[in-house]
């Protein structure tokens, strides 16, 4: 299943991607106020599963970690 | 000098502390720091015994916090956005502003007073409701968009019907005056809206620095210039603020300035909105609670069906519908800042104590409605919202990403292909969106659709019955029904064109 990634603008807030495929959703918010936000939302739920906050810090190391690009000594 | 002070720097630490206490409960804080002004006013603690004494801290709240909206503005998206989204968002505006007008003129207050009130109830608060999408959790949900739209559009109408509040503000004695007044406004805005279009590059040369702290001294000195020119020409200081901030927002220091001005607009904002609380009569509360519990009504019924209609244009159920209309009853700075201009232009002096009760009443009750949406939505009235009739109990809030990216396929066949190999009969057909291939339904024997889904991992199914124009997904669960664009057309109704 391809996993695509959707961008849309939410006005005054920030941007929202979304990354669907398999049985979740993952919603990545990039927001004004210098945070991220992580979504997860599962199929058929109206309502995150789990809501992750991060400030630039934190999201600028787990971005690292995930792409794979962080090593340590 | 002392006095003064001490009531400026009393203001911002009761407008802080009270906010925090809020801010557990859930609750926005424009409220909060209105509260903090009544306690600190005359009428409670007298800490801040003369509110004239921080008219200019509070009128620089005032301009900042418009300029920073200006700033902002995502005036190009606006300009670009979907003929759906002005829909909706005229929509809105005309319900609630409508609404307001109407109460207004029935009050009888005076015809300034009743385009105050349509204003002040008619105006969601950007502030609000941007906070509560987030605390919400709600960023992820298919009406946020469409919410926020309507928020951008009522900014843009706010900075055009202050424009068309000029004149009645102005105190203008003949019809002729009224009309250069309004010349006037008009003028303005629009000078400054050609500014913005074809001159924001000078502006930014003239006002640019690389060092921020250069950018954030002329920055300032430009909006609260621009703001007094624009009080001076009678025009109010509100809209120059906000129009020398769209100015800026097409410049290239926009999204510097956006960041620097930010934690200056919050604290002087809150000192405008604690003055605000500081300089409303309590004695008076008594004579305008009949007026504030009509408006409040008015706008709950407004917003209900401001939310129909959301969620009629853009296909969602009753849930999208309730939290849209929920969370757009949030009012708060906008009604504040035409409350105060009314104040100042003398009009009826209920106009202050009115604004200020309903803005709290119904800045707690938003969130804490909000909150208890997915209750609410079961009285909201679906008939409306026919195309959903299939879903009445879903409580999906956001049609599923696979169904967006599921592309229309042709189906492949005119009757089920394994019922048509095996010699079967079905009862309705469906069509797979990802390969075309054609089942019967799950009230056929065969359930050949679902079948093949579970064979093949396709999610999306289109109903190829005539007449019938839905999709549904099955890892979502999700139907959405009538689709735009339909997803395929039969092949009979091809022929007819």
């Amino acid at each position: 299943m391809s996993h695509t990634v959707r961008k849309t603008e939410l006005f005054g807030i920030g941007t929202k991607y979304e990354i669907a495929g398999g049985s979740h959703r993952l919603a990545v918010l990039e927001l004004k106020d210098g945070n991220f936000e992580i979504y997860e939302l599962e199929a058929g739920a109206s309502e995150p599963t789990a809501v992750i906050r991060l400030d630039e810090q934190e999201a600028r190391r787990a971005a690292a970690i995930l792409s794979g690009s962080f090593f340590s000594e | 000098m002392a006095a003064e002070l001490v009531a400026l720097g009393a203001a911002g630490l009761a407008a802080g502390t009270l906010a925090r206490g809020g801010r557990r409960l859930a609750l926005p804080t424009i409220p909060s720091y209105m509260v903090a002004g009544i306690l600190l006013g005359p009428s409670v603690l007298g800490v801040i015994s003369d509110v004239h004494s921080l008219e200019l801290v509070a009128a620089i709240g005032l301009i900042v916090l418009l300029f920073h909206l200006g700033v902002e503005f995502p005036l190009e998206q606006v300009m670009s956005s979907g003929r759906r989204v002005l829909a909706t968002a005229f929509g809105y505006i005309g319900l609630n502003v409508g609404g307001g007008l109407a109460l207004g003129f029935a009050l009888g207050w005076g015809t300034a007073e009743a385009l105050v009130i349509a204003g002040a109830v008619g105006i969601s608060s950007s502030a609000i409701v941007t906070k509560l999408m987030v605390e919400l959790r709600r960023l992820a949900n298919t009406e946020t968009p469409v919410i926020l739209g309507v928020i951008v559009v009522e900014d843009l109408f706010l900075a055009v019907y202050l424009a068309v509040l000029a004149p009645f503000l102005g105190g203008a004695e003949t019809a002729g005056e009224a009309a250069l007044q309004f010349g006037v406004a008009l003028g303005f805005i629009i000078g400054l809206f050609l500014l913005a279009r074809y001159a924001a590059k000078l502006i930014g040369m003239l006002v640019g620095s690389d060092d921020n702290e250069l950018l954030i001294v002329l920055v300032i000195g430009l909006a609260v210039f621009v703001a007094g020119v624009a009080e001076m020409l009678g025009v109010s200081d509100a809209i120059g603020a906000l129009m020398i901030g769209l100015v800026i927002s097409r410049t290239a220091v926009k999204e510097r300035v956006e960041r620097l001005i930010l934690p200056i607009r919050d604290a002087f904002a809150a000192i405008f909105f604690v003055v605000f609380g500081a300089s409303i009569p309590l004695d008076a509360v008594g004579e305008i609670a009949l007026p504030v519990a009509a408006a409040v009504v008015l706008t709950i019924i407004t917003n209900t069906l401001g939310g129909l209609l959301l969620a009629r244009i853009y296909r969602l159920n009753q849930r999208a519908a309730t939290n849209a209309a929920l969370a757009l009853v949030g009012r708060g700075e906008f009604s504040l800042i035409l409350a105060t201009m009314a104040i100042a232009a003398g009009l009826d002096d209920r106009i202050g104590p009115f604004v200020a009760l309903y803005v709290l009443i119904l800045a707690f009750a938003g969130p804490l409605l909000s909150t208890r949406s997915r209750h609410l939505s079961k009285a909201m009235p679906t008939g409306v919202l026919a195309g959903y009739r299939y879903v009445e109990q879903e409580t999906m809030a956001e049609p599923c990403a696979h169904l967006i990216d599921a592309g229309p396929a042709a189906p492949v066949a005119e009757g089920c292909v394994d019922c048509l190999a095996a010699g079967d009969e079905w009862v309705h057909l469906r069509v797979c969106l990802g390969c075309g291939y054609v089942g019967c339904c799950d009230d056929s024997t065969n359930r050949h659709a679902t079948g093949h889904h579970e064979a093949s991992g396709h999610p999306c199914i289109a109903s190829m019955e005539p007449g019938e124009d839905w999709r549904y997904c099955y890892p979502d669960r999700v139907l959405i029904p009538d689709p735009e664009p339909p997803v395929f057309r039969p092949a009979s109704a091809a022929a007819d064109d």
